[in-house]
């Protein structure tokens, strides 16, 4: 299924228009050129290496509290 | 981080002819067990907070096969709205293969400028058709309240689309790009444009790999709802799906046409360079059909019995939801992607990869274009060995 998921912004790199984002125990890079504004503790969803958009970070536990239900992550994993 | 899955392909080369192909998927197929025991309109709610990519197109499929389990009907004018709305998705998505996939092909860097424009035009588009209102949960709300009432898209965002389209991959109007009809004019605007996707046509033709990875898979034909609703009981099917034995492919090639096609068709089968050129087509296609008045939309199937069966025409292909309602919630929810189709072990992907010969290097070049013109929707690992 095409999910794409929700992860916090722990860092920023400004040069190069990258930031790091936690899922979990999980980091990864990835590239914010689709979404403008975003800073450190944002949520964003990310599919196959870009941020697509903002949430809340209400969204977001939802958006999670749903992928742990589906038993795809344990849950608290924002 | 594979939560939402991964294919694993691998190539095993003999000698340098044909090799054996094989195609591992980890993609969470049966996620959508997560609907179990949901009120329908709190599962249509969830559902593309979910599947958030192709978001519109898992919604459209999701809200018909519910109406259809209740034994409810959207108006013409609702149903011809939810599909305006899913072609503005394909639009998206075929544009984010052109600007952010295909310049890699080329050595060169992604273009995001554009898909953030996309995206912005995406949201407006939305905006002005709906007014707001969810076009996606069952009939006999707002939705279908509203569906008498005129739905008027300013110019502005229309024309916002074909200065996008036109600036950064056709060159010109995507109507008059539609207007070639030979491959000396295809030939001849590849070599002229200068936009990426021009630059890798070019490229393409220049290496003479028009015609790699040409293999006979049939295209999935429109299925019997009756059938439908047997088949998407059983796991394996909506793991390894085959109709009538056979496999199928669900792809822009097997839903668009034009002369162009037609004759590329003529010359070079399934191709590579018939299956990017499908994807313009089908890009310059619906780029001038997004006016909801303008679709033809036939959505199929009676609702006699609790279980609904629920289509849209996804980006990657025809996309199948079979919901069973029982006092008002969901007993069960599958969900049958297109991906499924093109990625199945011995579908379009496999045996397409299985006729590509050379030096390893350049078959790992083909299939990677060739899995990219057919599109997985997920990261993949591909060895070539």
């Amino acid at each position: 299924m095409c999910l794409a998921l929700p992860a916090r912004v722990i860092a920023i790199d400004e040069l190069t228009d990258m930031a790091t984002v936690a899922l979990g125990e999980v980091r990864k890079k990835i590239s914010l050129a689709l979404v403008e504004d975003v800073e450190v503790d944002d949520f964003v969803l990310i599919h196959v290496g870009y941020a697509l958009n903002k949430l809340s970070a209400q969204e977001a536990e939802r958006t999670l509290q749903l992928f742990a239900e589906a038993g795809l992550t344990d849950a608290g994993w924002s | 981080m594979t939560i939402e899955g991964r294919l694993s392909i691998s190539m095993n080369t003999r000698d340098g002819h044909q090799h054996q192909v094989l195609i591992d998927s980890s993609r969470p197929v049966h996620a959508s067990r997560i609907f179990h025991g949901k009120a329908v309109d709190e599962a249509l709610h969830m559902l593309p907070m979910l599947f958030s990519v192709c978001a519109t197109a898992q919604a459209c499929a999701g809200v018909r096969a519910c109406e259809q389990a209740l034994h409810r009907c959207a108006s013409p004018r609702v149903e011809r709205l939810r599909d305006a709305l899913v072609n503005m998705e394909t639009v998206r998505e075929h544009l984010w293969r052109i600007m952010l996939d295909w310049p890699g092909f080329l050595g060169q860097a992604p273009q995001p400028q554009s898909m953030t424009a996309m995206l912005a035009l995406q949201q407006d588009y939305r905006q002005a058709m709906t007014g707001g209102v969810d076009a996606f949960q069952p009939s006999q709300t707002q939705a279908d309240a509203d569906a008498d009432a005129d739905i008027t898209i300013p110019d502005t965002l229309l024309q916002r689309l074909e200065h996008i389209l036109q600036h950064n991959v056709f060159d010109h109007s995507p109507t008059s790009w539609l207007e070639m009809t030979d491959l000396d004019q295809l030939q001849s605007w590849a070599t002229s444009s200068t936009t990426v996707a021009a630059q890798l046509l070019d490229r393409i033709m220049q290496l003479e790999w028009h015609a790699i990875g040409q293999c006979q898979v049939q295209a999935l034909p429109v299925l019997d709802t009756e059938q439908l609703r047997q088949v998407m009981r059983n796991d394996d099917f909506i793991v390894h799906p085959q109709w009538a034995d056979h496999c199928c492919e669900t792809t822009s090639l097997t839903r668009v046409d034009s002369t162009l096609l037609q004759l590329l068709r003529e010359h070079y089968g399934n191709g590579l360079l018939v299956r990017m050129v499908a994807l313009l087509t089908e890009l310059a296609q619906l780029s001038s059909t997004l006016m909801p008045d303008t679709i033809d939309t036939a959505v199929g199937g009676s609702g006699e019995q609790d279980t609904g069966i629920g289509h849209s025409s996804a980006a990657r292909g025809q996309l199948h939801h079979c919901v069973q309602v029982h006092e008002q919630s969901i007993s069960s929810y599958r969900i049958l992607a297109p991906t499924e189709w093109n990625f199945h072990p011995q579908g379009v992907v496999a045996s397409s990869l299985a006729t590509l010969t050379g030096d390893q290097e350049q078959i790992d070049q083909q299939a990677r274009l060739l899995i990219n013109a057919i599109d997985p929707c997920v990261d993949y690992d591909l060895r070539v060995q």
